[in-house]
Order: C-alpha cells, then structure tokens, then sequence
C-alpha cells in the first residue's frame, strides 16, 4: 500500500511543472515541484506513520489529492470513528481575509451511510446560543480548526453524535485542507491549491467505552529534585516523591471519567533536552515550529499512548510582549495511535512540580506545586482526547457538549463588564463568576479556560474521551 | 471554511496574535477586591494567555499586587513568571526596576527568570538590556538559560554579536539550544 502511495505522489509531483504559477521547485524534495509553500526545509520533519492500533481498526486508504471523495467501512456497535490525514505535500498557511492562519487539514465533507450529511466544513456553523455566542452542541459534528499538516476528525463529539451514535455502512468522506478550500471560495489572497496530497487512515473503535489510557511522559525539562539534588530522568522518576504525587492526583483526575491512567516515563536526548527542555517556543503551532518538531520524538516509543512532554516552561511572543503559558495541546483531538508527527502529544510545563509540598497532603488541590502540574496535564489530555475549553475566555463561545454548564458574557460577566461583551475587547470569563451551575457555570470544571479548583468532567465529557481510539 | 476565522481562534489553546497595532486599552476603575480577583484569576491562566491590553487596563493599581507575588519565594513559580509578564504590561517602569536582577539571579526558578528576561528585552533600552543579559549569556549554569538570553539579546540591537560570539564559545551538544537565536540573526 505505502508503495502504491508513494507512486501516486511521484506522479502527482511529475505532473507539476516548474513554469506554472502553482508550482515550486523544492531541494528538500530532490527538486520536485510542489504548491507554492509545500517546500520546507530539510531540518522540518513531517513524518507521515502508521496508526499502533491493530489492522482490524484501521482502514489506510492510501495516498490522494484534496477534492477525492473516499469510502470507508464502519462495523456494526461502532463507538466512534476517527478521519486522519497526514500531509505528503501541503502548504503551510493561507491568508484569508488577510489573516494569515495555519492550512488545517479537515474534511470537506463527511457523509452517513444514508447519504446524509454529517459533516459539511463549507456550511456556515454559526451555532447560535440564546445567550449569545456559539453553541455547537446541537450539530452532528464539530470542527475546532488549527490542525495543520497532520489532522484527526473524531465522531461523536458533540452532545448530538453522542445521543444518535454512529450508524453502521459505508460513509464517505472528501479529502481537503484550507489550501483547497481557497480555491473555491472568495477571500483567499495567498496559499490556494488543489495540488495538496494526504495519506489517509480511518481508524474505528467498537463499544463498549474504554476505561484504560496508557500515558508515556517524556522528561525533556532539565531539573532536579530540590532536597535530594537528583536530576529527573525516567529511571528515578517513580521514586520521586512530586512526581508521584503528580501521577496521582492525574490519575484521580481522569478517574472521574472512569478511566485508568497507566503511566511511563521516559528520557530524551541530552541535545533535545538542550533545545527543547528549557523554554519552549509556542507562538507559532505549524508543523515546522518548534512544538511541533519537539512532538516527532514520541516515534521513540511507539503504542496507542498519550504523549505528554515535560518542559521547563513555555513561552509565546508577539509584537505585545512575551507569555508564559503552562500547557499546550496539539491538535484537538490529537492524532491518537499515530506516534511520532507533528502533533502526536501535548506538552506541559513542570516548573511548578516541586513547590509548595506543605500544601501536598489529602485530595487535589492547586496550590499544590504537583497538583498543578496534574491538572495542567489533565487539562491537555482532555483537549488530545476531544475536548473544548467549557466557555472560552471571551465568554462567547462554548463547547459542543450539553451537560456542561456555561458561563456567557451576557448574563454572567459584572454588570459594569457586561457593555464590553461581544466587542473586540471583552472582558476576561473569571472562574468566580462562573460556580453557580444553573446559570453561571463551568468555572469548576477541568476544561474551563482558567485552572480553578475543583478539576471536574462531566458524564458527556467523560463519554468523548472515552470513545477516543487512545482509551481502550 | 466560513467559520475558519473563529476556528482559528478558538480551536488549539494558543497564545493570541497579535491585536490591531496602536489599540491603547482604557484603564478600569475597579474597587480593591475586584482588582484583587482579577490578578489572581489572570495567574491562574492555562494555555490561553491573558492578553498584554487586559494586562494594562488593570494598570500601575495592579503593580503592588504583581511585586508581591513576584517577591514571594513559596509561590508558584509558574504565577510568579505570569506577574511578571503582567507587571511588564501593566506598569512598565515598575518592571524595570525589578527584571534585570531577577533575570541573573541564579536561586530564582527558571521560569521566573525567563520571565525577566523577556520583560528586561522589553522594558530595558537595548544598550541596557545587553548589558542586563550579557552575565546570563555567558555565564548561566544551564545551557537552556544562556540560550533564552540569547533568544532576548537577539532581537535587539547590536545583540547578535554578542550571541554569535557566545554561540562559538559553546560544546556542540548545546548549540541546538540556540537554534531560535541563531535564526534571528539570520543564520
């Protein structure tokens, strides 16, 4: 099958030529012509690799241009299906109404065995909540964007899918990433082509839910233990005494899903850890960012696991300033079971992971420096498996999921802030003004935009993540 | 496709770009307790920053809070390098009193001290920044912290000399720390 694949792309490539406006010659790609910022240097690794999980839940389909309608199977009891694309050849970015955004890879549509549609990324989702802002939670299938070069697509996530399941047959679904879609559609200025090609998985998980999540941490923060003076390194990590704490309170976060978290650690490379461990770089999240290239190194360790990697910190840049941010996912969901491209994981600062222990005794709690880190860990194993923040910060956008409660600008945020909501400078949601769960929730949940105690997940949240291919 | 802008917003939890250029925010009149519910709530952000405006609309008010948990040796660290993003927003002068020794100070958690160091490349002169810098540059125990510097001094003026010199000075395994850097200065 990979050969077939790779013939297709040497003849897909051959076809372009240098002379044509839609073409580039590429060195990286021993001089073939690619679409116009397909070319990326030779130190950017796109890995594209098969799925760990055994061939009766995978159907690779092979290697095919944006545009190609393709079926695929789904057995009966299915749980959840899962669309991976992983890029062959694909720009970068495409700057749509002047903004430049990353070229997410997404299927144009998706269809029921039926004919219906359940996916249509050209239909205007504008989901209405009657409290202002967006509400997916009615609509089959949700779409978060930001998923350049290598993609999941995972049903059910919605309170929609969930309920009405995922029928058995023959679905089809239409290969496609923005560069595509700027073909047809006014706005784009830069980045259009119909020329991108992806290899293509669809991965499916029968019922029942899983309950069993394998995580691999990898240690690439240099650090050690304050008291004992040890670096942390995977061979005395489960003999650290935060560290243990740290496993502990993920795991009792995650069994409020009802599901187990088996842990592994493991080492990087002295020079990873040199340009990785310290302060990762996040401002930008495209497959050549450092993030990313940094997520290639789970191929180490393959399996069906949830990558998490530790850092010192990380830090996002702009015109404004710098940030210090504590965690951030790949992709939402991440691309579960394919080990070693450039959003397989999610990565977590550990800066905080020895301090405060006198507040480490009994059940979580935040001002704990290992708790934190748990959460913060948690929290991005939740976006890996196909969760949304609860209310965005801007308390104007919500997950796809009923059972979570809201927290809307317009009815939630102080009266003085209230003017500003739906501007283009809202007022921040803040946690105390979303505990009161029958009409100002969800600041105590773990997928809430702001680390706030309390770290629950709902029955619904708990059901996405466990239908994800990673919880067996 | 017609929701990519918002897509692009909301989906992966990210720093956010950069705002319209030249947008001054209005600094809030706010009683004590809500100022006080605001810094703590900004801290505790996850993987969404707090934009640098709301920083600034808290205002110099804000500082005293900030330095507090700034000083605070039994925080968190990872709050503590948030104040001083927030401090470098909110009140610029007060921050340039402070980042340059935080920056160099070897007992401070890294995370604070990167904080400072980014606060120093935005508060300091450039001529002061380099010289701020130059000690962690050359002389931090962690290979990671000398290329933080390095990533700082990079973006000002006259740095890149300092940070190729520093880049030849180091062992091999470390150079690939300074990748980001080096790419600034347009190696």
């Amino acid at each position: 099958m990979k050969v077939l694949a790779s013939l297709i792309l040497t003849l897909a490539l051959a076809a372009c030529t240098g002379d044509s406006p839609n073409c580039e010659v590429c060195p990286a790609l021993g001089n073939a012509c690619v679409p116009p910022g397909a070319c990326t240097p030779a130190s950017c690794e796109r890995p594209i690799v098969s799925s760990a999980l055994p061939g009766s839940q995978v159907q690779h389909l092979g290697t095919y241009k944006v545009g190609t309608e393709l079926p695929f199977t789904v057995p009966p009891d299915a749980g959840s299906v899962t669309i991976v694309q992983q890029a062959k050849v694909a720009g970068l970015t495409v700057t749509y109404h002047n903004q430049i955004i990353d070229n997410s890879a997404v299927p144009l549509t998706i269809t029921f065995p039926d004919g219906g549609v359940a996916y249509d990324d050209n239909v205007d989702a504008g989901n209405p909540s009657p409290d202002g802002g967006e509400d997916p939670s009615g609509r089959y299938a949700s779409y978060g964007g930001g998923t350049p070069n290598t993609a999941a697509f995972t049903i059910p996530n919605t309170s929609a899918s969930l309920a009405a399941g995922v029928p058995e047959g023959t679905w089809k679904f239409v290969v496609n990433d923005y560069a595509n879609e700027c073909t047809l559609l006014s706005g784009c200025s830069d980045g259009g082509s119909a020329d991108s090609m992806y290899d293509v998985s669809v991965i499916t998980r029968t019922q029942p839910p899983g309950s069993t999540l394998d995580v691999a941490f990898y240690i690439v923060a240099d650090m050690s233990n304050p008291v004992s003076g040890a670096q942390l390194r995977a061979a005395n990590a489960t003999s650290d005494t935060s560290v243990n704490r740290m496993v502990q309170s993920f795991q009792g976060i995650l069994a409020q899903a009802s599901i187990t978290a088996n842990v592994t650690f493991y080492d990087v490379g002295a020079s990873d850890r040199a340009r990785f461990g310290t302060n990762l770089s996040v401002t930008n999240t495209g497959p050549c960012e450092e993030m990313n290239q940094m997520f290639t190194l789970s191929s180490a360790n393959g399996g069906n696991v949830m990558n998490l990697f530790l850092v010192q910190g990380l830090q996002s840049s702009d015109s404004n300033g710098s940030f210090y941010v504590v965690g951030v996912d790949g992709t939402i969901p991440g691309p579960s079971s394919f080990d070693g491209t450039v959003q397989s994981g999610a990565v977590v600062s550990i800066a905080d992971l020895y301090a405060r222990t006198s507040y480490c005794t009994g059940g979580l709690n935040v001002n704990c420096g290992a708790d934190s880190v748990a959460y913060v860990a948690a929290h991005e194993t939740g976006h890996f498996l196909g969760l949304f923040h609860t209310t965005e910060r801007e308390g104007d956008i919500f997950d796809p999921i009923t059972d979570t409660p809201k927290c809307p600008c317009s009815t939630c945020a102080s009266t003085a802030d209230r003017p500003r909501c739906g501007t283009s400078n809202p007022p921040n949601m803040l946690s105390s003004r979303c505990v009161s769960p029958s009409s100002c929730g969800g600041g105590d949940n773990l997928m809430f935009w702001l680390l706030a105690p309390g770290g629950k997940l709902s029955p619904q949240q708990a059901q996405v993540m466990r239908l994800n291919p990673l919880v067996h | 496709m017609l929701v990519v802008l918002i897509a692009a917003l909301i989906a992966v939890p990210r720093a956010p770009r950069s705002g319209p250029s030249g947008e001054q925010p209005v600094q809030q009149q706010l009683s004590d307790a809500e100022l006080r519910e605001r810094v703590d709530a900004y801290l505790n952000a996850l993987d969404r920053p707090v934009p640098p405006a709301d920083w600034k609309a808290l205002g110099p008010p804000a500082s005293p809070l900030l330095e507090a948990v700034i000083a605070d040796e039994t925080e968190l660290p990872s709050r503590r390098a948030k104040a001083v993003n927030g401090l470098v927003a909110a009140a610029p002068d007060r921050a340039s009193r402070l980042v340059g020794t935080i920056a160099k100070d070897e007992r401070q958690p890294v995370v604070v001290r990167i904080a400072a160091m980014h606060g120093a490349g935005q508060v300091l002169p450039p001529s002061r920044a380099i010289s701020e810098l130059r000690p962690v540059l050359r002389s931090a125990r962690s290979a990671g912290m000398r290329a933080e510097a390095a990533d700082v001094l990079a973006r000002r003026q006259g740095g890149c000399t300092e940070v190729r010199d520093q880049v030849a000075r180091e062992r091999s395994e470390h150079r690939a720390a300074f990748t980001r850097a080096m790419k600034r200065c347009g190696e």
